[in-house]
């Protein structure tokens, strides 16, 4: 019996080893996650106490800042709805969005042993004081995006290839952060059009003729010779029974005028014999089916995890059960720009303490690479071309050449949304963007101004 | 085990007394200096009868030569003092009415430890035991209230106890006598008559809990029932049927009952419910996590806004408040009056003894395990208090008693060594 004792006893330390473990995990490992959660009360307190870092763009244009009205704290965003989206708002009593609640923790000075610091003014009766975000957005520019697509619901992402530096994040319908109190009836309202949903990088959408940037990736990995061959489109191909149909009859084409001209029968053939595998294989390396590692929640993109034959010619062109976001799509986009190299997007390009100093600094960095130099060039030489005579003349830029594709995206929800990535100058890629428009039509029409104002507006500076 | 008597281990309890003395202390230097003065009573007569209870009861162990363990007071002194000193941070009301529930747990403790020296008088009476414990269990099913999901109270006027707390120690008493009587067929594992009354009456305590919705409580009534017949039989295969039985109860249970299913749902996930059912755990968490290693600081952190906060969920106040080395310092506490228990266990003179000491401390520590895994997310969330430490009459009470007992089993032990 006194045996049992004791082995009873050594249960009972290994239970109580494990309630330890687990303990230092949650408040050691887990602690700093737990306590910035925006579901945690104390944070509202904190905020009391505490001057909110600034929020300056890449030009160190002001766009969320705390001043003191009759002795208490308000913020200020002097660049309201068009940068709501990005910044987001902080409120006692709404929450918060945006950049404001994702970093929470460095605007409010709470990270590491900053907050003890903090915590030891506030106890002290002093204002403690956040530390400063830069970001590499481009206020103008996410102004003039957001100007172009009022009245509209739509987004536009604007990055550059060779950093992944975000310029614009624009989303809309989207709401005045300064008026939160008067705007949340509105805010909330169904038929507004969910002005709380940045729909840059929180919409997702069908791609459409887009994704064929991903199909032409595929296909030309899994055999190059695709570039010499002729394709016939008598408009339509019959996968398995079914009818896949192209606006109209193309003919005798090549690659470059499949791409020009966006036929469907052309990429779903493409599609069909690279086969399924290579094409989910390819989507995946661009991105789809994987949670980005951003500085605000994106939605993940995807590709249906089985595709047979029908599944598979309807994705390549970018319908089906295929979704995307506008930064999903600026991203495939960045990688036609960059030779095949994602690079890792970003928005805070440094935090600076209250005393001005550097406390940390974003470093450009790859996420991912996509393809060789040699098949992106032949798909981005075919985007040229779509600018130049195909569907997406309506991007073109006098004296600068930019590199294109349209996507008109079949939805439930009546007309097709407009799709339009670009990038120039072709050469040497300095900007990407991404348009998407709902309902809007063919993105040749409706995608394809905004795109190219926002290229020639950021190639300008 | 070596001192026989009251000699050196007295003095060394006289020692280790200087400790929830100076915990008292400081939760007095903080009652006076925080403003939180509750109207009807003066901080300085709670400190003169804590201090003079504690040390009252360490005097009288020493007049009347008990020879108990010199670890366990001293234990549930610290526990209890920082309980206290939480409890006031928390409201001032509730440690008031704390502190009186304390000074009656010490005359029960006395009451025990020195009229009632000879506890192997408790044998004679198993059926006694199972009787009463079945009649508190009964009528609270009757005539109970339901608070805060289970229905586990019963209301004398103004007055409220949970006579759950008294069925434990019964039920423990009861096996104690049960066990020793018939170990020897039960190692042999033969005959049903062996095995009728017991399987009945734990699977008639575990019924009676689940119908009042006091899992917690029935969780460790089978903890205890396990650990005994183990320690009784030395059988594994007996625990791992009693444990497969459980399993399938459970199954049962969690089909028939949407509140347990909601219970499990909260504990898999709490966050996708974090303002409504899942909130208490939410809060917990973050309330830990806010604490951080080196904790907020006495009265500095905001646990307050969590509900059943000063019962159930004291241990995320320490845990908030003196941080991780806090929370481990308080789960060791009841790691080494485990040990302490054990220890008495293993001094006992005969099986009874062996029992009922290993039962009581299993019966206290497990509380306090699934309590504090509980409000950490580390098991399922079941009410129950913190032993020694959560606001709560009968709990506290009650604890003294099992205290008083294990003194009188590790006295009887240590008088008994050649």
């Amino acid at each position: 019996m006194r045996g049992e004792v004791r082995r009873l006893a050594m249960v009972t330390g290994a239970i109580f080893l494990a309630l330890v473990l687990y303990l230092t995990y949650i408040q050691a490992v887990a602690g700093e996650r737990l306590y910035l959660n925006p579901l945690n009360p104390r944070l509202a307190l904190v905020e009391q106490q505490t001057v909110r870092g600034t929020i300056y763009d890449r030009a160190g244009r002001i766009l969320a800042r705390t001043v003191t009205v009759d002795g208490q704290f308000r913020r200020e965003y002097p660049y309201g709805r068009a940068a709501a989206p990005v910044v987001g708002y902080v409120s006692g009593r709404f929450g918060s969005s945006g950049l404001e609640a994702s970093r929470d923790g460095e605007l409010l000075g709470l990270l590491g042993w900053q907050r003890f610091f903090n915590e030891g003014l506030r106890l002290a009766g002093k204002q403690a004081r956040g530390n400063d975000l830069t970001l590499t957005l481009d206020a103008d520019l996410q102004r003039r995006a957001t100007d172009l697509l009022a009245g509209r619901r739509g987004a536009v992402v604007a990055l550059d290839p060779r950093t992944g530096a975000v310029l614009v994040l624009a989303s809309s319908p989207t709401f005045d952060p300064n008026h939160l109190e008067e705007e949340w009836p509105r805010i909330n309202d169904p038929s507004s059009g969910s002005p709380l949903l940045n729909r840059a990088v929180q919409g997702l959408y069908p791609p459409g003729s887009v994704m064929k940037l991903v199909t032409a990736t595929a296909a030309l990995e899994a055999d190059p010779a695709v570039l010499q061959r002729q394709f016939y489109c008598p408009g339509y191909l019959e996968v398995q029974g079914w009818k896949l149909t192209c606006p109209r009859a193309h003919g005798h084409l090549n690659f470059q005028e499949a791409m020009m001209y966006s036929c469907n029968v052309t990429f779903a053939t493409l599609a069909l014999e690279a086969g399924a595998d290579k094409f989910k294989a390819t989507a995946d390396l661009y991105g789809f089916n994987k949670p980005l590692d951003f500085d605000l929640p994106v939605k993940e993109s995807r590709v249906p995890e089985h595709l047979d034959a029908n599944a598979l010619a309807e994705s390549s062109i970018g319908q089906g059960a295929v979704l995307a976001t506008p930064l999903q799509m600026a991203l495939v986009t960045a990688a036609v720009a960059n030779r095949g190299i994602i690079m890792q997007p970003y928005l805070v390009a440094r935090i600076t303490s209250p005393g001005g100093q550097t406390l940390w600094q974003a470093q450009p960095r790859p996420l991912q690479v996509v393809a060789g130099a040699g098949v992106v060039d032949a798909i981005k030489d075919a985007m040229v071309a779509t600018v130049k005579g195909g569907t997406a003349t309506a991007a073109a830029i006098p004296g600068i050449q930019v590199a294109a594709k349209t996507g008109s995206a079949q939805n439930p929800g009546g007309l097709a949304h407009a799709w339009l990535v670009a990038m120039a100058p072709a050469q040497d890629p300095a900007i990407v963007v991404a348009v998407v428009v709902e309902n809007a039509g063919a993105g040749g029409v409706a995608a394809a101004p905004i795109a190219r104002e926002i290229m020639a507006a950021a190639l300008r500076r | 085990m070596i001192n026989t008597g009251a000699g050196t281990g007295r003095r060394q309890e006289m020692a280790l007394l200087a400790w929830p003395s100076l915990i008292i202390m400081a939760g007095y230097g903080y009652m006076v200096n925080s403003g939180l003065h509750h109207p009807g009573w003066q901080p300085a007569y709670a400190l003169a009868l804590l201090l003079g209870g504690f040390w009252g009861v360490h005097l009288i162990l020493r007049v009347t030569r008990h020879g108990g363990d010199e670890f366990l007071l001293p234990l549930a002194a610290v526990l209890t003092t920082l309980g206290l000193t939480f409890l006031f941070r928390l409201d001032p009301g509730l440690a008031y009415r704390q502190i009186i529930w304390t000074i009656l747990g010490l005359l029960v403790l006395v009451a025990v430890t020195t009229g009632f020296r000879d506890y192997q008088r408790l044998e004679q009476y198993p059926y006694l035991f199972l009787s009463l414990g079945l009649f508190f269990l009964a009528f609270t099913v009757v005539a109970g209230t339901r608070i805060g999901g289970a229905k586990s109270w019963v209301t004398l006027g103004s007055f409220q106890m949970q006579p759950v707390e008294a069925v434990k120690v019964l039920m423990v008493m009861y096996l104690a006598g049960y066990l020793s009587d018939k170990r020897e067929l039960l190692v042999q594992g033969m005959g049903r008559p062996t095995w009728g009354p017991l399987l009945a009456a734990t699977a008639l305590a575990v019924l009676l809990l689940v119908i009042q919705r006091d899992l917690g409580s029935a969780l460790i009534l089978l903890a205890t029932f396990l650990a005994m017949l183990y320690l009784a039989t030395g059988k594994r295969r007996y625990v791992a049927a009693g444990a497969g039985l459980f399993t399938l109860g459970a199954l049962l249970a969690y089909r028939l009952f949407p509140y347990l299913r909601v219970r499990i749902a909260i504990w898999l996930n709490p966050w996708t419910d974090a303002a409504g059912a899942g909130y208490q755990i939410v809060q917990a968490l973050i309330a830990l996590g806010s604490g951080g290693v080196f904790g907020t600081g006495l009265g500095l952190g905001h646990s307050q806004l969590i509900p059943a906060v000063a019962t159930d969920f004291i241990f995320v106040t320490m845990g908030e408040e003196m941080g991780l080395f806090g929370s481990i310092g308080v789960a060791l506490l009841y790691l080494l009056f485990a040990l302490r228990g054990f220890r008495t266990a293993l001094g006992a003179r005969e099986e009874q003894g062996i029992l009922l000491a290993g039962g009581l401390t299993v019966l206290v520590t497990f509380q306090a395990f699934i309590i504090m895994a509980g409000v950490s997310k580390l098991l399922p969330l079941t009410g129950v208090t913190l032993p020694f430490v959560s606001y709560g009459g009968s709990s506290l009470v009650i604890s003294y008693l099992i205290l008083g007992l294990l003194l009188n089993i590790s006295a009887a032990g240590r008088v008994s060594k050649p």
